[in-house]
């Protein structure tokens, strides 16, 4: 029983950490294709092969634990955080049967595991006792749980739509119209808070070279490097998918790609990861956390009611 | 978790070399060991988001129960529910005008 489940584990995970060393190539590539240039393509065919010799690189670099570390807590840090990266990601149906977990209360679980995320970077950046891993973490941990409560509203808000927290009941219910047609400015804002919880341009002030080196991650080099990495670029396809489920009706198709549509969808929100990176300047960090509290809270607690007004006073 | 340690632990194998370098092993501070031990200290503001958000975040995880029984809201539900988001918009709205979350900027700004 218990060797079951870790093969439906590792039946999902293996294939989250493919695609995460690709989504690092095509965010090369897509990035260098905004500005007229290739990207990557010396490597394998078109750069097919370059996430393989970039983690075979990583993987023989030295591992460096500086001399004023806490030594046990500066080599969990990273594995802590990809741990629960990939933890996030048994909940995730493809189809009605295809998932590891099927859990009346999925994202509720998902909201938890992206809460302890935060773990990670804080013990990250404590246990390297140096000053700009230190501030680094504290930015990027104050601005990771500043939209989880903004993250948490929106899902309350469209969840109220379908009744469930399971998320196949929540697709189920989009079986004739997305949720996009009547939960729209919901989806733009639940993708703003999505960019700036999993610390991406235009939010990645934490991590912004100019000002903290590397933020949380400056000490680490070689495997927990890469570590952290995987369990950033692991955690933007989680939110992506839970972004399609919730909004765009999970695996129910359109016109075209009716077999495929999961991750049709699925690449145009990744792209859109990668298009949003390329476009905009960076957030101050005051303007970062006014946008988290003082603008998607408000309207975040504002929408949960009218939503739920609605359905009270239409009897739906 | 067990994939995580797998994964760590080949890295440690198969690296070759380890800490031979005085310089690799110091802190990263462009060159010079670092004088103090500033490295402690930060700003009071970000225990105050904190505490905002364990608040907060625990009167979200209040609302959850609601959405089950959306199908089925009576009168009396309905004043409940808005009693208890009336509790929760002004505890916010109190916690937002007198908190500090402008002066984090300045702050941020005078680090430098």
């Amino acid at each position: 029983m218990i060797l079951v489940s870790f093969i439906d584990f590792l039946l999902v995970v293996v294939p989250v950490l493919i695609a995460v060393a690709y989504l690092t190539l095509a965010e090369r590539k897509v990035m260098s294709l905004f500005q007229r240039r290739k990207g990557p393509n010396l490597v394998g065919p078109m750069g097919i092969l370059q996430p393989f010799a970039d983690a075979l690189k990583l993987l023989v670099k030295e591992i460096v634990i500086p001399v004023q570390a806490n030594k046990k807590m500066f080599i969990v840090a990273p594995i802590i955080t990809l741990c629960f990266s990939l933890l996030g990601w048994v909940f995730i149906p493809l189809r009605e049967d295809v998932l590891v977990s099927d859990i009346n209360v999925s994202i509720l679980f998902t909201l938890l595991v992206s809460a302890l995320g935060v773990y990670g970077i804080v013990i990250a950046g404590w246990s390297s006792n140096s000053k700009y891993s230190l501030l680094g973490a504290i930015r990027s941990a104050a601005q990771m749980i500043s939209y989880e409560v903004s993250l948490g509203l929106i899902i309350i808000a469209t969840v109220i739509v379908a009744g469930s927290l399971n998320y196949v009941e929540i697709i189920m219910n989009q079986e004739i119209y997305w949720n996009i047609l009547s939960c729209f400015p919901l989806l733009v804002m639940f993708y703003i808070s999505a960019v700036a919880e999993t610390n991406r341009p235009p939010f990645d002030l934490p991590e912004a070279e100019a000002e903290l080196v590397a933020g949380y991650s400056t000490e680490y080099s070689g495997i927990g490097f890469a570590m952290f990495y995987m369990g950033e670029y692991a955690n933007i396809i989680l939110i992506s998918c839970i972004t399609v489920i919730l909004y765009l009706g999970g695996w129910w198709g359109f016109i075209l790609f009716n077999q495929f549509s999961f991750v049709v969808k699925l690449s145009f929100f990744l792209i859109a990861f990668v298009w949003v990176r390329v476009a905009f300047p960076r957030f101050r960090y005051d303007q970062l956390m006014r946008l988290g509290w003082l603008v998607f809270l408000p309207v975040g607690t504002g929408i949960v009611l009218f939503n739920s007004g609605i359905i009270y006073g239409l009897n739906i | 978790m067990t994939l995580s340690l797998v994964i760590y632990t080949a890295g440690y194998c198969v690296t070759n070399n380890h800490r031979t370098d005085l310089n690799k092993i110091s802190a990263y501070e462009c060159g010079y060991s670092p004088n103090s031990h500033e490295s402690n200290q930060y700003n009071a503001n970000f225990i105050i988001i904190c505490l905002l958000f364990l608040l907060i975040d625990l009167e979200i995880l209040f609302l959850v129960p609601f959405l089950y029984t959306v199908d089925s809201i009576d009168t009396t539900t309905w004043n409940i529910f808005i009693y208890c988001m009336c509790t929760i918009i002004g505890g916010i709205i109190f916690e937002l005008l007198t908190s500090s979350f402008g002066k984090l900027g300045k702050i941020i700004k005078q680090n430098k």
